[in-house]
């Protein structure tokens, strides 16, 4: 949902920045990272950082084309957002599947719980197992609690996600010899995320 | 008043030409701001407050506590109250901040009411169907006006949907140089949402150049999109590019036409309630 982090855990990613002051998001935001994957592979990350905003909801079958992989962002201090969770991921199951090289079926999507740093407790704040569960019947690769104030876990799960998608390909690799994403040598993933929309492959 | 309007206006009237160019007499009525912005919360107050910093963190008088916020939290709270079909819509923050460094807070209620009323109709409504209807028609001109360009957009993907929504619900105030939005306001209260469509072109004229030899593909034409280097936009090279673009408004009205007959089902005409009374009101895009 709307001001839960989604564009600070892309800037802190993307160009190690921390900042307050950015503004919100009209629309869609791009920003794309460079990883040396392993010694013969590169990642061309390309992020789609998607407006949280409600009236925007009905553009997300545009923002998500192509993406192979999506992190949701909620906000910790506001449990309200966490509604909106359930919300997002079924847009996304309804909009995007993986390509049909990779035999279609749901992307990969990680929940990121955020704003830890201010270590928010309320009556409806949600515990690590019931969040393990709920991400567990939703149908969630994983969940993280982050700060992108503090730097904490936004590596480790765009990390994730990237090796999650990496695995599928190279497990079409294997299948059929050639992988959607390999084939140039080069992956192009485009990751979306309401709350940050990571990653799509071409 | 064309050509006077297009060399821009000066800064000592400039608050006023807005209001009169908008019509904002028309719909001034005595007491209603005051009336509408101490009515009850809405549950809409809740996104308009997480929008309050993040609207001007630049500027001074929109940081954290200072003193515009108050106003604009003020302006969008009463509007919200005023059409509750549109509620608030994330880019509104930007128009009301540019018109409150023009004008005192009742002004600007007013000239947002008069902005949405009398050009914006359909761009802040639930779904934004104008944006959706604009984003097409911007695609068809740009085919037309500079085929290279669009093609090589279209071979990446990129489509206007991608970045309009972004230049027109913000009135521009979130890619020009600030010197650059202030000349289009100036235009824009005359000509209408025309002008969207040509200072749209304009900015990838002069851009285009750039583009073409240094964006190869997707990623690098939508990051460039998202922060255009501001040299590249000064008032004199944007507003020349502008009004050297022949555009018809019979032309947008012939392609509106045909876009919103594809995106049928999704009709502008909505029953507002302004806090007082219900109206029907048109599709007024092509004022």
């Amino acid at each position: 949902d709307l001001g839960t982090g989604k564009t600070s855990i892309i800037k802190r990613y993307v160009h190690n920045l921390s900042s307050m002051n950015y503004k919100s998001t009209i629309g869609v935001d791009f920003a794309q990272k460079i990883l040396q994957w392993s010694p013969d592979t590169l990642v061309r990350l390309q992020m789609w950082d998607i407006a949280g905003h409600e009236k925007f909801g009905n553009m997300t079958r545009f923002y998500y084309k192509e993406a192979v992989g999506a992190l949701i962002v909620y906000d910790v201090t506001r449990s309200y957002t966490f509604e909106g969770v359930s919300k997002w991921k079924s847009d996304l199951d309804q909009k995007v599947t993986l390509p049909e090289a990779w035999g279609g079926g749901p992307i990969p999507v990680v929940l990121l719980a955020n704003k830890c740093d201010l270590n928010h407790e309320g009556p409806n704040t949600k515990s690590d197992a019931e969040i393990s569960q709920y991400c567990e019947e939703n149908g969630f690769a994983k969940w993280f609690k982050t700060s992108a104030v503090n730097n904490k876990n936004i590596e480790e799960a765009a990390r994730f996600l990237v090796s999650e998608i990496v695995k599928i390909d190279q497990k079409n690799d294997r299948k059929e010899n050639h992988g959607y994403l390999t084939n140039r040598n080069d992956e192009t993933i485009k990751i979306g995320s309401e709350k940050e929309k990571p990653s799509r492959c071409c | 008043i064309k050509k006077l309007v297009r060399l821009g206006i000066p800064e000592s009237v400039r608050g006023k030409a807005w209001q009169f160019m908008a019509g904002v007499h028309k719909y001034r009525k005595k007491d209603v701001f005051d009336k509408l912005r101490d009515k009850e919360k809405l549950p809409i107050y809740d996104d308009i407050e997480k929008d309050i910093d993040r609207c001007y963190p630049d500027h001074i008088h929109f940081r954290e506590k200072g003193f515009g916020q108050e106003d604009l939290f003020n302006i969008l709270k009463a509007y919200a109250h005023y059409d509750t079909v549109v509620g608030y819509c994330q880019g509104m923050g930007r128009l009301v901040g540019m018109m409150l460094m023009q004008m005192p807070a009742e002004d600007t209620f007013w000239l947002l009411v008069a902005t949405i009323e009398e050009y914006m109709g359909g761009y802040f409504a639930p779904d934004l169907p104008q944006i959706k209807v604009d984003s097409r028609i911007f695609d068809l001109l740009l085919f037309e006006h500079d085929p290279k360009l669009a093609q090589h957009f279209k071979n990446e993907g990129v489509d206007p949907i991608l970045y309009i929504p972004k230049w027109f619900l913000t009135l521009f105030t979130m890619v020009l140089p600030w010197a650059s939005v202030l000349r289009v306001w100036d235009v824009f209260y005359f000509e209408g949402v025309k002008l969207f469509f040509r200072i749209g072109l304009a900015i990838l004229d002069c851009t285009r150049d750039y583009i073409l030899s240094h964006c190869p593909s997707t990623s690098e034409i939508l990051e460039f999109l998202g922060s255009i280097p501001h040299e590249l936009l000064t008032p004199d090279l944007l507003l020349d590019a502008a009004f050297k673009i022949k555009l018809k408004r019979s032309t947008i009205k012939r392609m509106n036409k045909k876009a919103t007959e594809k995106n049928s089902g999704e009709s502008d005409k909505k029953l507002k309630i302004d806090g007082i009374e219900f109206k029907l009101i048109g599709d007024n895009v092509n004022k």
